[in-house]
């Protein structure tokens, strides 16, 4: 699939529509996913979709299949797209240090509104409360509210590398864990 | 993390889901990414499969499909950026059109970027319909750059003719590296790239746009105070290919790469 993916990339920085369509078909449906897990409404994902396949378009010709498989490169434009997004419209929550005082540096003063995110997350935090506070702590922030990792630090005062671990265990941890309901 | 030495394969793995999911920081991130290409490829191919099932696990993602309006909505968005794109520069491609132009079959081909043009006109090149000039004019002058798109009519055939059978497959190689070499004055017309492959020991020359000339034009390969002659090509003033023979592709990436005309004077120099 290599080649092939980096042909299709070539294509779709070249503006060829047919490569565009293609690209959409194999990962629209995913790059939907992850807008509306991280965005308030359905219609703010559809339009976040939309700029992320122009910034695909834009940036395809940086694809480099001996570093990471297509899929990969087109959700890691996604990720950073959307969570510059979040940054942008100022809708994260004030959160907290783990003992429950404020922050304090925070900037983002609307309250997120929970219900439709969270409900559709509902399983991730279903399985997310399965693991230590610490790594729940990161992941919910990290992973869901696009908190930069030094950001979390300073939220629960807790060393850089302390954060970044917990965060690389959690998510390899929830790996495993989707491993093993597929088995079952 | 705060040295810069490269990371060890443990580093690597326990790091390899932060930086799939783009939460490493500038600078991390840059020093993960050297480690991964000093990595052994065994551990490379181990790192790209896990963030790949990492990223696409669908089960950490919410169960919802988008409307089927979406995907053309989507299609109109990139179709809007690129058009964007191609109107913010048309007025400099319409500046001298060049005999033969057959104007709109590459129009599509997004200008001002020139390395995605390289490829992007490779591209065309290897899927067999066109070939392209792309020059300077007078107005960089004034400050601007000025791109002209000439577009002129060519079969594959000609260009399988001229560089070999093998074009196709070593133009559609990932591991192809394209070296472009740039005017030293801003008036010289023509682009010329140098395209090397370190797997296979293939390189290749292609000009586009080069003025016609009764005598050929030297690529010639600078390197610890000796140059070295690595091949002529003559232009027809549209485009012209290649095969260089006998090339070491490692001594041909680190060097500087020169282009002369027929007077001995420098015109393309690479980076």
């Amino acid at each position: 699939m290599t080649r092939q993916d980096w042909l299709l990339m070539h294509r779709v920085a070249a503006g060829d529509e047919d490569a565009v369509a293609e690209l959409y078909d194999r990962f629209g449906a995913l790059v939907y996913k992850v807008a509306q897990q991280l965005l308030p409404t359905r219609a703010d994902a559809e339009d976040a979709v939309q700029e992320v396949f122009v910034r695909l378009w834009k940036t395809a010709d940086r694809y480099d299949p001996r570093r990471a498989k297509l899929v990969t490169w087109v959700m890691l434009i996604a990720r950073r797209h959307l969570i510059d997004r979040l940054r942008r419209s100022a809708a994260r929550p004030v959160l907290t240090t783990m003992e429950g005082d404020s922050a304090g540096t925070q900037t983002h003063t609307e309250p997120e509104r929970p219900t439709q995110v969270e409900e559709r997350n509902a399983n991730l935090l279903k399985r997310i409360a399965q693991l230590p506070e610490l790594q729940r702590t990161v992941i919910e922030r990290t992973y869901l509210h696009g908190y930069t990792l030094r950001e979390v630090s300073e939220q629960l005062e807790a060393p850089l590398g302390t954060i970044k671990s917990a965060l690389s265990r959690g998510l390899v941890r929830l790996r495993e864990q989707s491993k093993s309901d597929w088995a079952i | 993390m705060t040295s810069s030495k490269l990371m060890t394969r443990q580093e690597l793995m326990e790091l390899a889901a932060l930086d799939a999911f783009g939460l490493l920081d500038e600078y991390e991130a840059a020093l993960y990414t050297r480690s991964f290409h000093d990595a052994p490829a065994g551990v490379q191919d181990e790192i790209i499969e896990l963030q790949a099932e990492l990223i696409s696990d669908e089960s950490l993602l919410p169960d919802s499909q988008p409307s089927p309006e979406l995907r053309q909505r989507v299609l109109e968005a990139v179709a809007k950026a690129i058009e964007a794109e191609t109107a913010h520069l048309n007025p400099l491609a319409s500046i001298g059109r060049q005999r033969n132009a057959v104007g709109d079959i590459i129009g599509q081909i997004p200008l001002g970027r020139s390395g995605q043009f390289w490829r992007a006109a490779a591209f065309v090149l290897a899927g067999a319909v066109v070939v392209i000039s792309f020059f300077w004019s007078e107005a960089t002058r004034h400050g601007q750059t000025i791109a002209q798109l000439a577009l002129i009519k060519a079969t594959s055939a000609e260009l399988k003719e001229m560089i070999g059978p093998t074009w196709e497959d070593f133009v559609g190689n990932p591991n192809c590296r394209w070296i472009e070499l740039r005017p030293l004055d801003s008036r010289q017309p023509g682009m010329i790239a140098v395209l090397v492959n370190e797997e296979t020991n293939e390189a290749f020359m292609l000009a586009m746009g080069l003025p016609e000339d009764a005598k050929p034009y030297t690529l010639s390969m600078q390197q610890g105070g000796e140059t070295t002659d690595l091949g002529e090509i003559r232009s027809d003033g549209l485009v012209a290919a290649r095969r260089l023979d006998g090339i070491d592709p490692v001594k041909l990436a680190s060097a500087v790469l020169l282009v002369t005309g027929n007077n001995g004077k420098v015109l393309f120099r690479s980076a």
